[in-house]
């Protein structure tokens, strides 16, 4: 399998290239062309609870679609769902926390799991539960603006609407920024604290912050 | 014994490498890797527990660098730590696995809570709905269950007993039911009584309308509307359907599953096959209570003081060796609420042109002897 990042860093895409036989798992819906020789599979991938947990719990899709070149190699152009970047991550019998709606495709090898985030995810403002990608293989994910990747050592600070993934070797606890008043005026709100070594990835938008600006523009009936 | 870990440092030109644990004499630990090797005094360390899923293990040199660190997945180690002779060393190792372990109840604690709170919503939610997804249900099925049902609620409560044929006893219930049934307006249900010859003194209603009396009770009653009060009481479970309430609200969310997908024949043959074994089960007070008013209603409309039916259960229950032997009061129990309740809502719906019945009661009874 080979792969190509296209139109990064705003609005990109991933052209897949499997070899004859080869499959790739991703999001219903994730598909934007293909060459003819490929043939789709959707299945609730984990059974139908574990695909219910997936979908209510980690805002993914009920349904997978598997996809299988035959009869030669094929290529395959897969887009996240919103604008921002792609990441490209070769997992090597290792795991990533990736926060809700960030898993785009990845091999089929790789096993994904909803994990409760704790009572403190409440406030986190990334959803209670968030996916373990857990083993070897290609992983692909997005995120809402552009992706840069930090490496914490001890501690580190990121905005809770900024989180797109983690290492799961870095745990985190939420926290307000400085006092009452700047938990209400500072527009910072709640952030994530994280502790321990490994690596995060950051989105350099916010989904909330764009939904609030662009609330303003919504068109509004009036009221006779 | 080795455990495998990583080692993060900043001479590392990846910020990390991966190294091979070592515990020697109990509070030295060695970290070797390809390149050479770093040795840890636990006496002076920092450990901690910490990762996304509390199963990791962090080792500083000590409380005030976090560089170089050591991560290790296995806990063993914390387990071999705590062995140790050195009394500090054993505590700091204690105190990590003490945090681990709260992180990790408070963990499960939150996910028990929050399945708690969703399932009491879902079965409050399910038992608001039952009745909604019951008017989806067809009358049929009801008649069937009950047939089902029959047999198996006989052999239960009286094997082996016989029809009673004796014509005066026959008719004489027949009057009672049909000043029921007439009342009843635009009833789906056929009432038919079979009556059983037993000294068991009870009386009960399959859904879909068949009705069994048991000679023990009529034994017990004293008069034409005594018995009436009972039917009265009986026939309202089957009107409301309450049966197939406490079924749809048992078997859940697959029966509400397969009445709105709209496969009605899957969605019967479940229902048939668990619904006469939940028969049972018998009704939740709020049934009961329900039965009660409307049984009192239609007593009223159908011309017969209910003060028989509530006259019947003080009567029995007067008698405490009694109320044990009669199982109808079992299931129907008469606490002091319940019979006050039952006169204020006579009260509120006295009879309307009470007409006698022609049963010489007395006369029944010797029939039945």
């Amino acid at each position: 399998m080979k792969h190509e990042l296209i139109g990064k860093p705003d609005f990109p895409v991933v052209k897949i290239t499997l070899n004859d036989g080869e499959c790739i798992v991703a999001e219903a819906g994730a598909m934007v062309s293909m060459t003819s020789n490929i043939a789709i599979e959707t299945s609730a991938r984990g059974g139908v609870m574990g695909s219910l947990k997936r979908m209510v719990f980690s805002g993914e899709s009920f349904f997978q679609n598997k996809f299988t070149a035959n009869g030669g190699s094929g290529e395959i152009i897969f887009a996240p769902e919103t604008m921002g970047d792609l990441h490209f991550r070769e997992l090597k019998n290792e795991a990533l926390i990736l926060s809700r709606g960030a898993y785009v495709c990845g091999s089929p090898d790789l096993k994904i799991e909803s994990k409760w985030g704790g009572f403190k995810s409440l406030f986190g403002g990334e959803g209670l539960m968030f996916q373990k990608i857990e083993g070897t293989g290609s992983l692909f994910f997005s995120s809402f603006g552009a992706i840069e990747e930090i490496v914490i050592n001890g501690e580190y600070v990121i905005d809770n609407g900024h989180i797109v993934g983690f290492e799961p070797s870095l745990d985190f606890s939420i926290e307000k920024v400085g006092g009452l008043k700047s938990l209400f005026l500072s527009g910072e709100g709640f952030v994530c604290r994280f502790k321990g070594h490994g690596k995060a990835y950051i989105q350099t938008r916010n989904h909330s912050s764009f939904a609030v600006w662009a609330d303003g523009w919504r068109k509004v009936e009036s009221r006779q | 014994m080795n455990y495998k870990a990583t080692l993060y440092s900043e001479q590392f030109t990846d910020g990390k490498v991966s190294v091979e644990l070592q515990l020697f004499h109990g509070d030295l630990l060695i970290a070797r890797h390809d390149s050479g090797s770093v040795e840890f005094d636990l006496k002076n360390a920092k450990l901690v527990a910490g990762g996304f899923d509390n199963n990791m293990l962090y080792i500083y040199p000590d409380h005030n660098v976090t560089s170089p660190a050591i991560l290790v997945q296995d806990l063993s180690l914390l387990k071999e730590i705590s062995a140790s002779s050195n009394e500090i060393v054993r505590q700091k190792a204690m105190q990590a696995t003490g945090i681990q372990k709260k992180k990790k109840f408070n963990k499960i604690a939150g996910i028990i809570l929050i399945i708690v709170f969703f399932s009491g919503l879902m079965s409050i939610a399910f038992t608001q709905s039952a009745g909604i997804i019951v008017k989806l249900i067809p009358v049929k099925w009801d008649e069937k269950i009950g047939e089902l049902g029959y047999p198996s609620a006989i052999a239960s409560m009286a094997p082996g007993s016989t029809k009673i044929e004796d014509k005066y006893v026959l008719q004489s219930i027949e009057e009672i039911k049909n000043r029921l049934s007439v009342s009843l307006k635009n009833t789906p249900f056929k009432y038919n009584i079979t009556v059983l010859k037993s000294p068991v003194e009870n009386a009960f209603a399959l859904p879909g309308g068949k009705i069994v009396i048991f000679t023990g009770i009529l034994l017990k009653v004293d008069s034409p509307e005594e018995l009436a009060g009972i039917l009265a009481h009986e026939i309202m479970h089957v009107e409301k359907r309450h049966a197939m309430k406490q079924i749809v609200s048992r078997m859940g969310l697959s029966v509400l599953f397969q009445v709105i997908v709209g496969d009605m024949a899957d969605a019967g043959s479940v229902i048939l096959e668990v619904g006469s074994e939940l028969l049972s089960l018998g009704y939740s007070r709020n049934m009961e209570t329900e039965a009660d008013k409307e049984g009192i209603i239609l007593l009223s409309n159908a011309g017969i003081p209910a003060d028989g039916m509530i006259q019947f259960f003080k009567k029995m229950s007067e008698n405490e060796k009694e109320l044990k032997s009669m199982s109808w009061l079992l299931t129907h129990p008469l606490s002091e609420k319940r019979a006050d309740e039952l006169a204020k809502i006579y009260k509120k719906y006295p009879p309307l042109n009470v007409k006698k019945f022609s049963t010489n009661w007395k006369i029944l009874k010797s029939h039945l002897k």
